[in-house]
């Protein structure tokens, strides 16, 4: 049998002699000086495991809520004003003027809410499944990243329409690197541009939200992408289930295991996985092609997704209070509900271990991406392993908890 | 259909469904400002009574030029041309080739447009270079001996 390199030029050539016969020139022309049909059949036609599918739709999702976010995003920049005299204005004045305009916002706003939520879904799959697991700890690794920037343009963001709600964050979130030892209140003065918050703050918030971070994103994406296609789809224990065996002495383990056959439908298999990390874990039983059948789950869940995106923006919009006012004795800041736990840990922590606030979510970071490096095995049945699985499930519940606890306080839940 | 061509199918109206929703809100507010006409106003240009006759004389104005949130206003020129008839003419400075600013020039006695060479007369009517119409003229009333304008022309162009 033909290994995956040479089928795939088989099958290039194959479906290329159909084109032509087909007669599409253009099509032709374009390959003959760039190599796109290849290209586009590796895309199209990448085997993905067939059990599982709908729980693999959460990074396309992903993927398309950070394109609503570049697209609404890049059209607001076509109306807001960085600064903190017209910034307010410039928001107040689409929201009183111009319905569409506070629809663009409105998803803006929403599809950040609703992708945070995804990349934690996407998380949980990814490590439920195990997928970190050799050779794929750096897809793992770029994804933790990729979170970090996320959560780096929504802390941005939250600052730019510098509402009420948008000062007080500034504030309360340029104060926590405040509480590094020693060289706290530089840190401090240096990210707000001075030792209080005022117009250089905005703008240069500003500039790492449109400009810094989505560099740094849109690269680590394609790192991540390239890692994805790279190594192919493993899928998940359920895609193994029944065709190795999965339990059984040493011995037995090392015989061989027979691979099975690509099913005869299937005309190109991908080099897929490039480095089996175990004869048990080399390839799911049964696959199908990407295009169409996981392009269309993937399309469900993103449509999905998208029509609460859009839905919220029409029926809810995006709130704009007052104009940023340092002097209110009345107004009570709220965080984000995303920066809950952390603003949780801001009332338990005692005063002696107010530092805590900066050294917890950095413990959690590195224990993020140490998780492939740590958790070696091959094994990818979360119920096999118990040892990474509980502690992951206690700090969920530790989160969980603390949002809970930061909801009762401020909405009196 | 086979299972192959529902998802076949099914992608297509998925990417259609997601590519309008995005394209009703930004094509709505990409189309907004054709409905948002600027907000008319006039505004005190001075007494005619100081204004020489067949001479034009320069004045400012500050108008408000868009649908916006709030900024100052901003200024705008207003030649105003006392005629030996007793008619007033209120130009301003914009040429109708390519909107360049025009001045008025004493030695020939015609506004020129210095970016293209754009030539008017007295009475703002083209008599050399690109200029496809008549010098615009804002719309203009006078109260007693004072003339106002309108941040709007006689004739749009």
């Amino acid at each position: 049998m033909r290994s995956g390199p040479a089928l795939l030029r088989g099958v290039v050539q194959a479906r290329t002699a159909r084109l032509r016969r087909a007669g599409h020139a253009g099509l032709l022309w374009l390959d003959e000086r760039t190599g796109i049909i290849e290209l586009l059949f590796k895309g199209l036609y990448e085997a993905v495991p067939r059990r599982g599918a709908w729980a693999y739709t959460l990074g396309s999702a992903t993927l398309i809520l950070i394109l609503n976010q570049l697209i609404t995003g890049i059209c607001l920049t076509l109306i807001y004003v960085p600064s903190t005299t017209e910034g307010w204005a410039s928001l107040d004045y689409i929201k009183l003027h111009d319905p569409f305009a506070q629809i663009v916002r409105g998803m803006h706003l929403w599809g950040c809410y609703v992708l945070l939520f995804v990349i934690g879904l996407h998380m949980v799959r990814t490590f439920i499944s195990g997928s970190y697991k050799r050779p794929r700890e750096l897809n793992w690794v770029s994804g933790v990243v990729l979170l970090l920037l996320v959560l780096g343009m929504a802390i941005t963001g939250a600052f730019l329409p510098w509402d009420q709600a948008a000062y007080w964050t500034v504030v309360v979130t340029t104060n926590i690197p405040s509480y590094t030892p020693v060289i706290g209140s530089a840190i401090r003065a240096m990210w707000r541009g001075g030792d209080l918050v005022g117009p250089l703050t905005l703008v240069r918030s500003y500039g790492l939200h449109i400009w810094v971070i989505p560099v740094l994103l849109f690269a680590t994406i394609g790192v991540h992408l390239y890692l994805l296609r790279k190594h192919g789809e493993f899928g998940s224990y359920v895609n193994y289930r029944g065709a190795y065996r999965t339990h059984g002495d040493e011995e037995a383990r090392r015989e061989p295991v027979e691979v099975p056959p690509a099913p005869e439908e299937r005309e190109l298999e991908p080099p897929y996985p490039a480095l089996p990390t175990d004869d048990e874990w080399a390839a799911p039983r049964e696959t199908e092609d990407f295009y169409p059948h996981q392009t269309f789950k993937d399309g469900i869940v993103s449509l999905v997704l998208l029509a609460v995106v859009f839905a919220l923006a029409i029926f809810y919009g995006a709130p704009l209070e007052e104009i940023a006012d340092p002097a209110t004795v009345t107004y009570t800041p709220v965080p984000e509900w995303f920066f809950l736990p952390l603003d949780q840990l801001l009332v338990l922590l005692p005063v002696q271990l107010i530092s805590g606030v900066l050294w917890i979510p950095l413990a959690g970071v590195i224990m993020l991406l140490a998780l492939p490096f740590f958790d070696r095995e091959a094994e990818r049945n979360p119920f096999e392993r118990p040892a990474i699985v509980v502690p992951a499930l206690l700090l969920a519940i530790f989160l969980i908890v603390l949002t809970a606890l930061g909801s009762g306080r401020l909405f009196n839940l | 259909m086979s299972r192959r061509r529902f998802a076949i199918r099914g992608t297509h109206a998925v990417g259609a469904v997601v590519g309008l929703m995005f394209a009703v809100p930004i094509i709505g507010w990409i189309l907004d400002p054709l409905f948002h006409p600027r907000p008319l106003v006039w505004r005190k240009v001075g007494d005619v009574r100081n204004v020489p006759y067949e001479q034009p004389t320069l004045f400012t104005v500050e108008f408000p030029v868009q649908a916006s949130w709030k900024v100052p206003d901003s200024r705008y020129a207003v030649f105003v041309v006392r005629h030996t008839s007793g008619a007033v003419d209120a130009f301003s400075n914009i040429c109708t080739h390519m909107e360049c600013p025009v001045r008025w020039e004493p030695p020939i006695g015609l506004f020129l447009c210095p970016c293209h060479g754009g030539l008017y007369n007295l009475s703002g009517l083209n008599v050399g270079g690109p200029p496809p119409d008549p010098l615009p003229k804002w719309v203009s009333r006078i109260e007693g001996t004072v003339l106002f304008v309108q941040n709007r022309f006689q004739e749009s162009f």
